[in-house]
C-alpha cells in the first residue's frame, strides 16, 4: 500500500550536462533506515536534493508518506526533515535562535519548542553552549547542532546526506546514537555516507546507486547472497558490485 | 638551507596572495592597464611642479620646510592608520597564520617579512602618487629629489613600526575581538575620511575657506626659524646630509626594534585571536515570541544585521561616501534646500545594501526552501526586512523637508519610496551568492546588477528634480517610465537561489 511507504520514487531523472538521476525507482518503507550507497557523482545528492524539494525533477514522481511532493511540496515538506553535509546554520545566532527560529518556520508553538529544543541540545551535550553564537563552534558542534533542528519538529522523514563527515569518533557516536534512538521510534532515515562500516552497522536496508541508476537493494544478507560472496564485509560488496556492469547486477 | 631562503620563500608568498588579492576584483590586464595610465597622468601632472619651480624665487626655505612637514605630517597619518588596520588585519584574519607557525621557519621571519609587507604596501600605494613629482624634478635638473624614494620608504617602516605599536596595545587593552572589530571599522571611517578631505574645496564654503588659509599664513607667521629642530624631519625629507643620515638610522632601528621585540608578543596575539572565536551571548526573544513565519523571517534577517557591528559601519560608510556630492548640490546655483534631493539617492542605496544583504547573504537558503514555507512569503519577509528599516531612517529628513516645503517634501517621498521599492525588487528578482563581507563589493559579483542598483538610483534622483522643477507636469513623466523600470528590474527570469523552482 502507498501510504505505508515512507518514501516512493518513480521513473525520476534530472540531467545537468549530463544525466545526474537516470529513471530512477526506489521504494523505502514507513520506519526503515535506509542508507543509499554509491560513489561520487552516482547520484545519492542529486537525488535526495529532488525528494526534500531544492531541485526540481526534469521527470518522474515522487511520493512522501502517500503525499504527491511535486504537486504539493508544502505538505511533504511538514514531514521531512534534511540534513546536508554542510551544516544549514546562521553564524550570528545561538543554538537556542536557531531552534527557536526552524520552530517557527514549521508552525510550532514556542512552549513547544523551547521544551524540545532543550531536550536536544542537552542530548547532544550543546546546552552549555546555548548562549553562544555558532560561528564559533567547531564542525561538529555546528553539525549536531544542525542535527537538533532537523529533529525538533519531529519528522517522520529524516534524511542525511553524509551526516558524519568530519566527525570526531566521539560526536559521530553520539550522531549514530541519535539518529538509531530516531529509528527505533519510528521515524524513517534515509542516510547516505562513504563510511560503509556505519551503513553496515545502522541501517536496516541498503541501496546502490550508480550513474544515477539503482544498481541494487536489500538488507545485507540479501547482497551478500546476491553477490554470492557470504562473509564479505559491505565495502567488499559495494567495491564488488560497483565495479561489475550494471546489466550483471541486474 | 641558506638562513635566508625562508624570508625569501615567505617574501614571495606575500607579494604573490597580494597580487591574487588585487587581481581578485579586476582582471590582471585591466589593473596593469590601469596603473601605468595612473602613472603616465601622475607624471604628466607633475610636469607642472619643476616648471613652477624655476618661477617661484620668492618661495623662502621656510615655506618650503612648512609644506614639506604639513605634506609629510599628512602622509604619515594614512600610513599610520593603514598600517594599524594592515598589522591587526595580519594578526587577525589571515587563515595562513597556523600553518606558517606549524612550519619550521623561525617565527621571527614570519613576524619580520609580514611587517615588511604591510611598509611595503604603504611605501608603493604613497609612491604611486608622490614619486612621479620626485622624478619630474631629477629629469628637470634636480636630481637629489631622488632621495625621496628613500625618504618615503623611512615614512613607510615609521608608519609600519606605529602601526605595529598601536595594534599591540589595542590587543592589550581590548582584547583580539574588539581590536579586529575596531580596525575594519576605523578602516571604513578612514576610507570616507579620506574622501571627505579630498573634496574639501566643494564642501568647505569660500568664507571657510578663506579662514582657513588666514589661519596658515598666521601660523606660519609664528613658526621657528629654519634651523630649529621643529624642522630636523622636513630637512631630512629635503635630502639635507646630516638630518637625513640621522631619520635613515633612526627609522631603520625603530623598526627592527619594533619588529624583532615585538615578535614573541605578536605571534602570541595571533594564536589568541585565532582562537578566541567564542562569542557568548543572550538568546533574543526575539525569534522565540509566537509569530507567523513572515514575521519570524524578518526578525531573523534583523537580528543577525543587527548583531554585526561590521556590517552596519560600512552601510553607514557606504551612505556617507555621498556626503560630498551633497555639499557639492548645495553649493550649486539650484539652491541648498534642492541638496534634500540626495534623500532620494540615499534611500535607495540603503535599501539596496539592505535587500541584497537579505536576499543574496542567505546562510542557509536550503533550509528556506525545504521548509514548508512559500517561496513568495520568504522573499516577501526579505523584502519587508530591508524596506521596514529604511522607511524609518528616511521619515525623518521626509518629515524635515515636507515642513520646509510641502511639494519638495511630497516629491522625495514618492521618489524616495519608488526608489527603495524598485532596486529591493531588483535584488529580489535578481539574487546572487554573496558573502556579508562584501558589502562594499556588491557590485563585483554581478557588475551589471551593481550599475542598475546604482542606475535606478539616479533614475529616481533625476526624476525627484524633475518634479521640483516642473510641479505636477512632472508626474507624467514617471508615469511613463514607470514600465520602463518594471522591465529594468524583472530584467532577468531565473528563479532566485535562496528558493527552489518549483516542481513540475
Amino acid at each position: 500500500m502507498p501510504g505505508n511507504d515512507a518514501l516512493r520514487i518513480r521513473g525520476l531523472c534530472k540531467s545537468f550536462t549530463r544525466p545526474a538521476v537516470a529513471d530512477l525507482d526506489l521504494t523505502i518503507g514507513a520506519g526503515e533506515f535506509y542508507g543509499l550507497l554509491g560513489p561520487n557523482g552516482a547520484g545519492k545528492t542529486t537525488t535526495l536534493r529532488m525528494v526534500v524539494g531544492l531541485l526540481a525533477p526534469d521527470g518522474g514522481s515522487i511520493e512522501i508518506f502517500g503525499v504527491n511532493a511535486l504537486a504539493d511540496p508544502m505538505a511533504a515538506k511538514r514531514m521531512m526533515a534534511w540534513v546536508p553535509d554542510e551544516p544549514l546554520l546562521y553564524d550570528k545566532l545561538t543554538p537556542v535562535e536557531y531552534l527557536a527560529f526552524i520552530g517557527g518556520l514549521w508552525g510550532m508553538d514556542a512552549k513547544t519548542v523551547g521544551h524540545r529544543g532543550q531536550e536536544l541540545l542537552e542530548r547532544l551535550d550543546l546546552w552549555a553552549n546555548r548562549d553562544e553564537r555558532c560561528e564559533g563552534f567547531s564542525r561538529g558542534m555546528k553539525q549536531k547542532a544542525a542535527l537538533a533542528g532537523a529533529l525538533l519538529h519531529d519528522p517522520r522523514l529524516l534524511i542525511l546526506d553524509e551526516p558524519l563527515t568530519g566527525l570526531d569518533a566521539a560526536i559521530a557516536r553520539q550522531v549514530k546514537d541519535l539518529l538509531h534512538d530516531r529509528a527505533r521510534a519510528g521515524c524513517t532515515v534515509i542516510l547516505t555516507t562513504h563510511i560503509l562500516d556505519v551503513a553496515e552497522r545502522l541501517v536496516d536496508r541498503i541501496g546502490i546507486i550508480q550513474s544515477g541508476r539503482l544498481l541494487t537493494e536489500g538488507t545485507l544478507a540479501e547482497l551478500r547472497l546476491r553477490a554470492g560472496r557470504k562473509d564479505s564485509s559491505l565495502e567488499d560488496l559495494f567495491l564488488h558490485l560497483v565495479a561489475k556492469p550494471q546489466a550483471e547486477v541486474a | 638551507m641558506n638562513a635566508l631562503a625562508p624570508l625569501w620563500l615567505l617574501l614571495r608568498h606575500e607579494v604573490r596572495l597580494n597580487w591574487r588579492q588585487m587581481t581578485a576584483r579586476y582582471s590582471p590586464t585591466l589593473l596593469t592597464i590601469g596603473i601605468i595610465c595612473l602613472l603616465v597622468m601622475t607624471h604628466l601632472f607633475a610636469l607642472s611642479l619643476p616648471l613652477a619651480a624655476a618661477g617661484l624665487n620668492w618661495i623662502t626655505r621656510l615655506d618650503i620646510l612648512a609644506a614639506v612637514t604639513s605634506i609629510s605630517l599628512f602622509t604619515f597619518m594614512i600610513m599610520v592608520s593603514f598600517a594599524l588596520i594592515g598589522a591587526v588585519q595580519t594578526i587577525c584574519t589571515r587563515d595562513d597564520m597556523d600553518l606558517l607557525l606549524s612550519s619550521p621557519v623561525p617565527r621571527q621571519a614570519i613576524v619580520v617579512v609580514r611587517v615588511l609587507a604591510i611598509a611595503f604596501g604603504l611605501f608603493s600605494m604613497t609612491a604611486l602618487f608622490t614619486m612621479p613629482f620626485a622624478n619630474m624634478m631629477a629629469v628637470f635638473g634636480y636630481p637629489r629629489f631622488l632621495l625621496a624614494y628613500v625618504v618615503l620608504a623611512c615614512l613607510a617602516l615609521t608608519a609600519t613600526s606605529a602601526g605595529v605599536l598601536m595594534a599591540q596595545a589595542m590587543f592589550w587593552l581590548l582584547g583580539a575581538r574588539r581590536t579586529r572589530l575596531f580596525a575594519q571599522i576605523f578602516a571604513g571611517i578612514l576610507g570616507v575620511g579620506f574622501l571627505l578631505l579630498v573634496n574639501m574645496r566643494s564642501i568647505l564654503s569660500s568664507a571657510a575657506q578663506n579662514s582657513a588659509m588666514q589661519m596658515l599664513g598666521e601660523l606660519l607667521n609664528s613658526a621657528p626659524p629654519p634651523d630649529s629642530w621643529v624642522w630636523l624631519p622636513a630637512r631630512a625629507a629635503i635630502g639635507e646630509p646630516p638630518p637625513f643620515i640621522i631619520a635613515v638610522v633612526l627609522c631603520l632601528g625603530l623598526f627592527v626594534a619594533t619588529t624583532v621585540g615585538l615578535a614573541k608578543r605578536m605571534i602570541a596575539n595571533a594564536v589568541a585571536a585565532n582562537a578566541s572565536n567564542t562569542v557568548k551571548t543572550r538568546s533574543s526573544r526575539a525569534l522565540t515570541a509566537q509569530c507567523g513565519p513572515i514575521s519570524l523571517m524578518r526578525r531573523k534577517e534583523w537580528l543577525l544585521i543587527g548583531r554585526d557591528p561590521w556590517l552596519m559601519s560600512q552601510i553607514v560608510m557606504q551612505l556617507l561616501v555621498m556626503v560630498p556630492c551633497i555639499f557639492l548640490i548645495a553649493k550649486s546655483p539650484a539652491g541648498a534646500h534642492n541638496a534634500w534631493l540626495a534623500v532620494v539617492f540615499l534611500t535607495a542605496q540603503l535599501a539596496g545594501m539592505l535587500a541584497w544583504l537579505t536576499v543574496s547573504t542567505e546562510e542557509a537558503p536550503d533550509l528556506l526552501a525545504t521548509a514548508p514555507v512559500s517561496r513568495r512569503n520568504v522573499l516577501s519577509a526579505k523584502l519587508q526586512a530591508a524596506l521596514i528599516p529604511t522607511a524609518l531612517i528616511a521619515a525623518l529628513p521626509i518629515a524635515t523637508t515636507a515642513y520646509i516645503d510641502l511639494w519638495l517634501g511630497f516629491t522625495i517621498l514618492v521618489c524616495s519610496t519608488g526608489g527603495a521599492l524598485t532596486v529591493s525588487l531588483l535584488h529580489v528578482c535578481n539574487p546572487t551568492n554573496g558573502k556579508r563581507s562584501d558589502l562594499s563589493w556588491r557590485g563585483n559579483s554581478n557588475k551589471i546588477l551593481g550599475l542598475t542598483e546604482g542606475f535606478l538610483g539616479l533614475m529616481w534622483l533625476a526624476f525627484s528634480a524633475l518634479m521640483v522643477w516642473l510641479g505636477w507636469y512632472g508626474m507624467p513623466v514617471l508615469l511613463l517610465a514607470l514600465p520602463v523600470i518594471y522591465g529594468i528590474v524583472k530584467r532577468r527570469r531565473e528563479r532566485p537561489a535562496l528558493a527552489p523552482a518549483p516542481a513540475h
